[in-house]
């Protein structure tokens, strides 16, 4: 008999007490085993170590339990820390997985600075692109600060908003936000006094980015993110589409940052005419698939899922802020009980899809 | 070779070049069809740099500085190349000129940047025709712009598809920047299947690539294909992505006929008579408008067909050359490869793995296509400057032409490993403008025999 088409979740697992939990995606694994039951394809969660003991969790009558399992067609990388992709047993998770004939998508984490050198090597994204230098000599910010009226500094590994800083030349001083503190602070010192002890300070490697005067709601800047995926023949499709607006006293609209959840043509319709909304909306759209396709052909290893978060500014114009290989799941609209999310659907059918060419 | 474009804001009605250009007395500047009189100097200062003094540069309405070609007339220095893409379906949104087909085209012109000169996108309503201007949209790094140029030098047909093209103002419109502006308009015309058979049949050399085909389908035609070849295709003479083929084999004295349904299933029909084919196609497909064609038994891979798309392209030099390859297996119910129907797109690398046969292949293929590519040249009577082809390979390793599409899609071209190829087949119809508008300010008797 034909071996039964398999894919496995690879993620970080707590197993209490008989009670395995997958962290923020355990309702979605339990929508990709139901939706892979549905079209013949068998879903197991298991861990970079697990997977070497041939052991993962299956789902049935509604609970997951440790069992032995057989090697998968594919494997889709939902590890939420970047360690467990530096792992040794993830490099020999990879090394097994190619002598098994298998593939992994999604391969690793994508930090911010490579995913701007891919898109750049595709000319025709440039202009949505925000000038961008990975900053690794002080005098870099200053030439940003003096080209630009507000400068973003982000670090390259960052995620969900943390660790941004916003600069921005005030009268002779600088003015400075964290992503992570509610006020801004003014700081008195001439800019190249303050850049030499920021970059002191500093130990994480960050970007330098332009900033944008970003379209608001109420003044709170917003941002849409669009989660793409991988169809058949190398082509995307979105599957949902998002607006977040910061909360108040924020500069970014990370939902982990307070960031509000709401619906793009709403967003889109508050600034512009119906026919205008529906024209930005396309551009977004089409601005993300593009960008998913580029960074796909671009990165090493294999990608099927990715965000895509862009912003309109004043002049609205659209812009790519950031990609996320491992994209939340909680933008998309809260499924109701029993439902499968889209993206969900998207990841069985992709796999399925992958399982089938390589036949 | 290309020269960096400095507009000099300090003087006036002066354009300086490098020494290395022969100049013989030259008056004037151009710029697509706009002719300025002025000062012509030479530098010994200069290596790649053309200098033009910026009241010189906003008369010939020189958009921005760009890398140029420079063209030496007995009268003029000509900037440019200056290439129009003339396409249709415009919106009035600044930042999505062109809808769905934006990106692809912003895509397009940011080569431009690569091979030097300028390109614009344009439809029927940008042009005016009593001042000789066209309001072009550029793609920038900035993102699209408007910019009011003279009329170009060389203009690339992206009309979307046949039923505009054959629209009269369209066709009107290419006829005479063409014949009245001498302006060189290349792939024109979508090819239709019947025309190129009977063009190219008339060539010994390409004979032997041709599945015979015939035009007008009658349940004679159908008998004879199905007695001669045993399995024979009748497809829509001006389609292409595999929409509306039926497969018919003769099975045991019965007559079979496998098509796709609407919603994709194959489904599979028996008659007794040719004559009852031919009843049931008449009622089902525009029979007027298809071509029946012997079904060539094709190389498998793992047992599933394979057949190729290859890409020619005019480069620079007038030159054919292939600039992409690919190969489609057909899926488990598949009618032709067409990969819309469900194939799968590969490199030959990923299915002939042996060097030797891939590279056997691959020779026979550059072959095929280059041929085919030089005949078809020859006997249309236009400027065509891509094509892309299907093509089949028996088992007896003979290779066979399915399909010649002038306006070839791009899609199979995503692979990963196709990259590369993916970009020459947008770079070189460039390319190919240059050479275009250089050899019509230059030498236009050798363009218009």
């Amino acid at each position: 008999m034909e071996k039964q088409p398999t894919m496995a979740v690879l993620t970080e697992i707590k197993d209490k007490n008989e009670q395995a939990r997958f962290g923020s995606i355990h309702r979605f694994c339990e929508e990709l085993e139901q939706y892979g039951s549905e079209r013949g394809l068998f879903v197991y969660v298991t861990s970079p170590s697990l997977y070497l003991q041939r052991l993962g969790y299956q789902r049935s009558n509604g609970a997951w339990s440790k069992q032995d399992v057989p090697p998968a067609n594919v494997i889709y990388n939902r590890l939420h820390s970047r360690s467990s992709e530096h792992s040794p047993a993830f490099a020999e998770l990879l090394t097994r997985l190619a002598e098994e004939g298998g593939v992994m998508f999604n391969r690793r984490f994508l930090h911010k600075w490579e995913v701007h050198g891919y898109i750049e090597r595709h000319r025709h994204l440039r202009p949505y692109l925000p000038k961008t230098s990975l900053w690794n000599d002080p005098g870099e910010l200053e030439a940003f600060l003096s080209a630009f009226p507000a400068v973003f500094l982000k670090p390259i590994h960052g995620s969900q908003g943390r660790g941004i800083l916003r600069l921005e030349r005030q009268n002779g001083g600088i003015g400075l936000r964290r992503s992570t503190a509610a006020a801004s602070a003014t700081i008195d010192q001439p800019i190249d006094v303050f850049v030499s002890a920021l970059w002191q300070q500093t130990t994480a490697p960050m970007i330098i980015q332009q900033g944008l005067e970003l379209r608001s709601l109420d003044s709170r800047p917003v941002d849409f993110r669009f989660l793409c995926h991988r169809t058949r023949h190398n082509a995307w499709r979105v599957t949902s589409a998002v607006a977040r607006a910061a909360s108040p006293d924020q500069f970014v609209a990370n939902l982990a940052r307070g960031g509000e959840l709401l619906a793009v043509n709403a967003v889109l319709q508050e600034w512009y005419p119906k026919s205008v909304a529906f024209q930005q909306k396309q551009l977004l759209k089409e601005i993300a698939l593009e960008a998913a396709a580029a960074l796909a052909l671009e990165a090493d290893g294999m990608y099927g899922e990715l965000g895509i978060d862009l912003a309109v500014d004043i002049h609205d114009h659209p812009w790519i802020i950031e990609v996320n290989s491992k994209p939340s799941k909680h933008v998309e609209m809260v499924p109701a009980a029993k439902t499968i999310r889209p993206s969900a659907k998207a990841i069985v059918n992709y796999s399925l899809t992958l399982i089938e060419e390589k036949e | 070779m290309t020269y960096t474009l400095v507009i000099d804001e300090q003087t006036t009605g002066t354009v300086v070049l490098p020494a290395s250009l022969p100049l013989a007395g030259q008056t004037m500047a151009a710029f697509g069809s706009l002719f300025v009189p002025c000062r012509i100097v030479s530098s010994a200062s200069l290596t790649n740099e053309a200098v033009i003094a910026h009241d010189v540069a906003r008369r010939l309405r020189i958009p921005f500085a760009a890398e140029v070609h420079v063209f030496l007339t007995d009268e003029a220095v000509h900037f440019g190349p200056l290439v129009g893409i003339f396409t249709a379906g415009f919106t009035t949104s600044p930042n999505r000129p062109v809808g769905t087909r934006s990106l692809f085209f912003a895509k397009l012109l940011a080569q431009q940047k690569q091979v030097g000169g300028f390109a614009f996108l344009f439809g029927a309503p940008h042009i005016d025709w009593n001042n000789g201007m066209v309001n072009g949209y550029f793609y920038t790094e900035r993102g699209w712009e408007r910019h009011l140029v003279p009329l170009p030098t060389a203009v690339y047909n992206r009309l979307p598809n046949r039923r505009i093209e054959n629209a009269q103002p369209f066709h009107t419109i290419t006829e005479t920047l063409q014949t009245r502006y001498g302006i060189p308009v290349f792939n024109g015309h979508f090819f239709n299947k019947a025309d190129i058979y009977r063009r190219l049949s008339t060539h010994p050399q390409v004979k032997p690539y041709l599945p015979a085909t015939a035009a007008h389908i009658t349940a004679k035609t159908i008998e004879q294909f199905l007695h001669r070849y045993a399995e024979a295709y009748i497809k829509p003479a001006d389609g292409s992505l595999g929409r509306g083929i039926y497969h018919l084999a003769k099975k045991s004295g019965a007559y079979e006929c496998r098509f796709r349904e609407e919603h994709g299933d194959v489904k599979t029909l028996t008659f007794p008579t040719a004559m009852a084919v031919w009843h049931h196609l008449l009622a089902a497909a525009p029979l007027h408008r298809c071509v029946i064609q012997q079904a060539i038994p094709l190389l498998t891979v793992r047992g599933r067909p394979v057949d190729f798309r290859v890409h020619t392209n005019k480069d620079g030099q007038n030159a054919w050359q292939v600039s992409a390859m690919a190969a489609k297996i057909a899926g488990k119910e598949s009618l032709t490869t067409h990969i819309r129907s469900g194939g799968t797109v590969k490199t030959l690398e990923e299915i002939f793995p042996d060097p030797g046969e891939r590279q056997a292949l691959i020779s026979r293929l550059c072959d095929a296509a280059l041929t085919l590519s030089r005949c078809l040249e020859e006997t249309l009577d236009a400027f065509i400057g891509e094509i892309g082809f299907d093509f089949g390979i028996d088992r007896d390793g003979n290779v066979w032409m399915f399909e010649a599409n002038s306006k070839p899609g791009r899609s199979i071209f995503h692979h990963p490993k196709l990259k590369e190829a993916d970009e020459q087949t947008v770079r070189l119809p460039l390319a190919y403008a240059i050479h275009l508008s250089k050899t019509a300010i230059t030498a236009p008797e050798a363009l218009w025999p």
